[in-house]
């Protein structure tokens, strides 16, 4: 008899830590209260709301806020935060930061399920997806958010968070593409490339650096840039207007086009403008700096973001570099880029303290200690101010502003959001890895690429 | 001539046994020289050893990012690994003990059941899983680990328990029945000391995965103060900054430390357990 | 005399549900309603965030007709198993049976060559096994001192599998600390038995130590191929399912389509047709353990 009781005692124990989980989990853990009826409420009381109400209060208000970033940002974020709970002694901000690897599944899995952060990092690509799979985030416009600093025309844009006059994101900095040219190496061999040129021309110049020694190549590159800076841009020049319409949902690049396109993808690695396939297949991604060739200075030039254009310097540091606009078609109308910021920042709805989200929001980017301690650790900032407070300090790197500079003066299309999608991406990804491992003709992959993006059609 | 042939055995034996060691340790070994060295020596060089001892990826990479340490990353991994282990050694030893030793109506389908659940891929029921958990409020917090543990939800360690329990003769469960015991003091005095190695196994196994589980960690928590270990390492190697290898291998090294000591440790009990059998001939 | 099957149930069996009580509970909460929910999921289109639309079996036929990744997925996973499971076995019981004696510092010896398991789906290890396979790595460093040429280990569609396997076959250690155990277990009463019928070493090998440990080998054999049908970590972190998808097992297949392009119901349908796999393979060696497994309580489960 004893010996059952005693099992039975066992068996309650265990069970019980079920129910012990249950009540001190909800006690204890999860500090982000996720209200979702008072976020609707909140939502639609417009901009009457003088969100001075949970601002100054007595009560204790607890915010999560997620981003990615390396050291440099991470400190200058997390430093910014305190910055904000010193003025206001009744919040605290809770940081989630990490790596970019898995973050937007984790997030995409935090927003289905609404236990995302008050406050989001988001890639500005990515961004489209989670605004037209559900209503998660805020409209800044409805609440005491200043967009004095920011241009109407610059956060307007899709891309940098405006979409159907709302702006549901704020663009975190001025980024773009371009191309970071060892400058010592490139005036040794005698290329130029500070003058405008085609995509023949690039050929050309990484035609001449193999004659020149053979251990060199032209171009840093992976397929994600390549189907990046090169299959979207030639794309975009070719037809004009990005591969999708936005609008219809319907493809507008055809498969001759696209061939063509490909076609220079080949060139390029028959050429060997850029190393070969299975080299750089270790160096895929955004690991172009680990690149042993660029590391030991063996490319003249590679391809960069403006946000990634530092770390390219520092994992080789000696020489001199300038940076360069991408090549053009001859005779496009379409430069198929422009600058667009690398984040945008949004404030999700099931956040149970919008007003005072959007405070912190308000200190992250206007204020200007705020924005001074965050310098460029998103690239140059999106602010006419910020930028002038922060070459006044000397925390703007030289080259991010050249960098800046040059994405600023393009005034292409950015991709739409069908063409954006990882889903996209990828059939071009998987592309430019075909034609670069030989495994099919250019004319074969782009009739089998036409025929997964038409799967994309909506 | 016996002698002979013996000591040239046992060269041979030794020597083999050395050049296997020698291949499964090159790459940590390799690894613990490469946090003292920078990025182009560890690119390019078979020199093993480098050419200065630094310690500075040491200290640069346990500052940790932000403001958290890697003291308090291995706090974190600990307060989320022992109890994780130890409940689910416990749970998965009664159940293996009602599965193994008895009789009873439905056992053929629960059994089936159980194995069932071993090829569950984690990845179907991760998204209802994070759903429910939330909905009990325990997302970022360790409760995704222990209450699976409680719950005996690790079929890996029920499953090897029993099939342990099974090569342990029936006689001993009789002769202790026979003796008055009841089922509960059958399990813990007869068999439980017998089934040593088995949960020392068992703990093992799940110390070591939950210590470098990264998938799970991700998903349920969120906070950077509450980071486990594996978490933290992967914050290092943000694409963002240029990535010093030495003090990433710094790191994992450090990580790894703990589990060789409590291998190392724990491998005496082992070698107890299994030199003790309880039933001879 | 076979012992006639004991159709009535002691009063002292029916506390084994009390034992097996939180299992239950386990499975009914956070095993079998996740995978009901995923079932029907499957069947669905859900996009996250968006309600979940009933499309029956769309999913799949999408899946075995329309998409030209999936037979590559399951070939490239077979191989992945079929290179790993054996390879880790075979090892594990080869260096057990050889270290069973009596070898002075046969702990230490055990314990070093447990070391690399204790790194088992670690992503620093996975980082590690990258940074040293790189063209431009270590291993490739070695091989060009021995004046062979650079292996593209992670780049060459030929290799890169082989490396992933590779780091999973070198964990062998866990297995083989299994096997010890198991071996010691073995009554030496057996082999003492054989020596006097004067059996050779090896018949005493292949009719004793292997029959004796053979419920190990299965549970081993069974885990692994469980694991290695599911794997991810590898083939994500080193060489992210290529070059060329050679690399792309299903489980990576299942994640993309999950996570990053946020088809839950196709990923759903996807890890079901894992599942049906691994099932069917588990049945079938289960089916076969009959013949070749034995039990110290002859089979009386």
């Amino acid at each position: 008899m004893k010996k059952r009781l005693l099992a039975a005692t066992m068996a309650a124990v265990l069970t019980a830590g079920l129910c012990a989980g249950c009540s001190s989990g909800s006690s204890a853990g999860n500090s982000a209260k996720t209200a979702t009826t008072q976020a609707q409420a909140e939502g639609t009381s417009a901009a009457g709301n003088t969100g001075q109400a949970a601002a100054t209060g007595d009560e204790e208000i607890t915010l999560r806020f997620s981003w990615w970033g390396g050291d440099e940002r991470n400190a200058a974020t997390l430093e910014v935060i305190e910055q904000f709970e010193q003025l206001h002694p009744n919040v605290k901000i809770e940081a989630e930061y990490g790596g970019n690897d898995g973050y937007h599944d984790k997030l995409a899995t935090q927003l289905a399920s609404g236990t995302a952060p008050d406050i989001v990092q988001v890639d500005p690509e990515i961004f489209p997806t989670y605004v037209y799979t559900g209503d998660y985030f805020i409209d800044y416009k409805d609440y005491e958010m200043d967009l004095s600093n920011f241009e109407e025309s610059y956060i307007s844009l899709p891309i940098n968070g405006g979409y159907d006059g709302k702006q549901l994101g704020l663009p975190s900095g001025i980024s773009g593409a371009g191309i970071l040219v060892n400058k010592d190496l490139a005036d040794a061999i005698g290329l130029d490339f500070t003058k405008k040129y085609d995509w023949n021309e690039l050929i050309e110049m990484g035609k001449k650096v193999r004659e020149y020694d053979k251990d060199l190549y032209l171009l840093c590159a992976n397929k994600e840039y390549i189907a990046n800076l090169v299959v979207f841009n030639y794309g975009k020049q070719l037809i004009g207007a990005p591969f999708f319409d936005s609008d219809t949902g319907k493809m507008n690049i055809t498969e001759d086009q696209l061939k063509q396109v490909f076609d220079y993808v080949q060139l390029l690695y028959d050429e060997e403008v850029v190393a070969p396939a299975s080299y750089q297949a270790s160096y895929s991604n955004d690991n172009l700096q680990s690149d042993a060739n660029w590391m030991d200075g063996k490319y003249v030039a590679a391809f960069t973001y403006v946000s990634t254009i530092d770390v390219m310097v520092a994992a080789n540091p000696e020489p001199n570099y300038y940076l360069s606009q991408l090549p053009l078609l001859a005779g496009s109308t379409e430069s198929g880029w422009a600058s667009n910021t690398p984040q945008v920042f949004a404030v999700t709805k099931t956040s149970a303290h919008q007003e005072m989200a959007v405070e912190f929001m308000n200190y992250f980017f206007n204020d200007e200690t705020a924005v001074a301690t965050l310098g460029c650790t998103r690239s140059v900032p999106p602010t006419e101010m910020a930028r002038k407070i922060c070459t006044e300090k000397g925390v703007l790197s030289q080259y991010t502003m050249e960098g800046a500079d040059i994405a600023a003066t393009m005034g292409g299309t950015p991709n739409d959001k069908i063409s954006s999608s990882q889903e996209s991406k990828a059939i071009l990804f998987d592309s430019v890895e075909t034609i670069g491992y030989k495994a099919s003709t250019a004319d074969k992959v782009a009739a089998d690429a036409i025929n997964l993006l038409s799967g994309l059609e909506k | 001539m016996k002698t002979r042939n013996y000591k040239a055995r046992m060269v041979r034996d030794y020597l083999i046994i050395f050049i296997i060691g020698a291949l499964l340790l090159y790459p940590i070994i390799w690894m613990f020289f490469a946090t003292f060295k920078d990025n182009r020596e560890i690119l390019g060089s078979i020199k093993l050893l480098p050419e200065h001892f630094r310690f500075d990826y040491y200290i640069q990479g346990w500052k940790g990012t932000g403001k958290v340490t890697y003291t308090h990353f291995f706090i974190n991994t600990f307060l989320l690994v022992l109890p994780t282990t130890i409940l689910t050694v416990v749970s998965s030893a009664l159940v293996a003990y009602g599965f193994a030793r008895f009789k009873f109506p439905g056992k053929k389908i629960l059994f089936a059941i159980l194995i069932a659940t071993l090829m569950l891929p984690n990845a179907v029921i991760i998204i209802p899983r994070y759903t429910l958990y939330n909905k009990f409020n325990w997302i970022n917090t360790y409760l995704p680990f222990y209450i699976p543990a409680v719950l005996a939800c690790y079929p890996f360690f029920t499953y090897m328990l029993i099939q342990f329990l099974r090569g342990l003769p029936r006689e001993l469960d009789e002769s202790a029945y026979m003796d008055g015991c009841g089922t509960l003091r059958t399990f813990m005095q007869v068999l439980l000391p017998l089934m040593k190695p088995a949960l020392f196994s068992a703990g093992l196994f799940q110390f070591l995965w939950t210590y470098n589980d990264y998938f799970n960690a991700l998903i349920f928590i969120n906070s950077v103060k509450k980071f486990p270990i594996s978490l933290a390492l992967r914050m290092s190697l943000d694409a963002e900054s240029v990535v010093q290898w030495g003090k990433i291998m710094a790191m994992a090294f450090v990580a790894v430390v703990p589990v060789m000591l409590l291998f190392f440790a724990a491998q005496k009990y082992f070698v107890e357990g299994i030199a003790t059998s309880g039933l001879k001939g | 005399m076979k012992q006639k099957k004991i159709s009535h149930y002691k009063t002292r069996d029916y506390q084994a549900f009390l034992y097996i009580m939180p299992w239950i509970l386990g499975f009914l909460i956070l095993q079998l309603y996740p995978f009901m929910a995923s079932l029907v999921y499957s069947f669905s289109d859900y996009n996250i965030g968006a309600k979940a639309e009933f499309v029956g079996l769309k999913n799949y036929s999408k899946l075995f007709t329309g998409d030209n990744e999936f037979w590559n997925c399951l070939k490239v996973t077979f191989v992945y198993t079929l290179y790993t499971v054996p390879g880790k076995l075979v090892m594990a019981l080869a260096v057990a049976v050889f270290l069973n004696r009596d070898i002075k510092g046969i702990n230490l010896i055990r314990t070093f060559y447990y070391i690399p398991s204790l790194f088992g789906g670690s992503v620093a290890i996975a980082i590690l096994w990258k940074l040293m396979f790189l063209d431009n790595g270590v291993i490739n460093a070695v091989l060009n001192t021995l004046h062979l040429p650079t292996v593209q280990f992670l780049g060459d569609t030929r290799y890169a599998l082989k490396t992933i396997c590779a780091l999973e076959i070198w964990q062998f250690g866990s297995s083989m600390v299994m096997f010890l155990a198991a071996l010691k277990q073995v009554p030496r009463s057996l082999y003492e038995a054989a020596e006097i019928d004067g059996a050779s070493k090896a018949k005493r090998f292949f009719r004793i130590t292997i029959p004796q440990i053979t419920p190990i080998i299965f549970f081993n054999m069974i885990m692994q191929m469980i694991q290695a049908l599911q794997n991810f970590t590898s083939a994500f972190v080193i060489t992210e399912g290529g070059p060329l998808k050679s690399t792309y097992v299903l489980g990576m297949k299942l994640y993309k389509e999950g996570f990053s392009y946020f088809k839950m119901g196709y990923a759903s349908a996807i890890s079901w047709v894992v599942f049906t796999v691994i099932l069917g393979i588990t049945l079938i060696i289960f089916g076969t353990s009959k013949f070749w497994v034995f039990y110290g309580d002859e089979g009386d489960f």
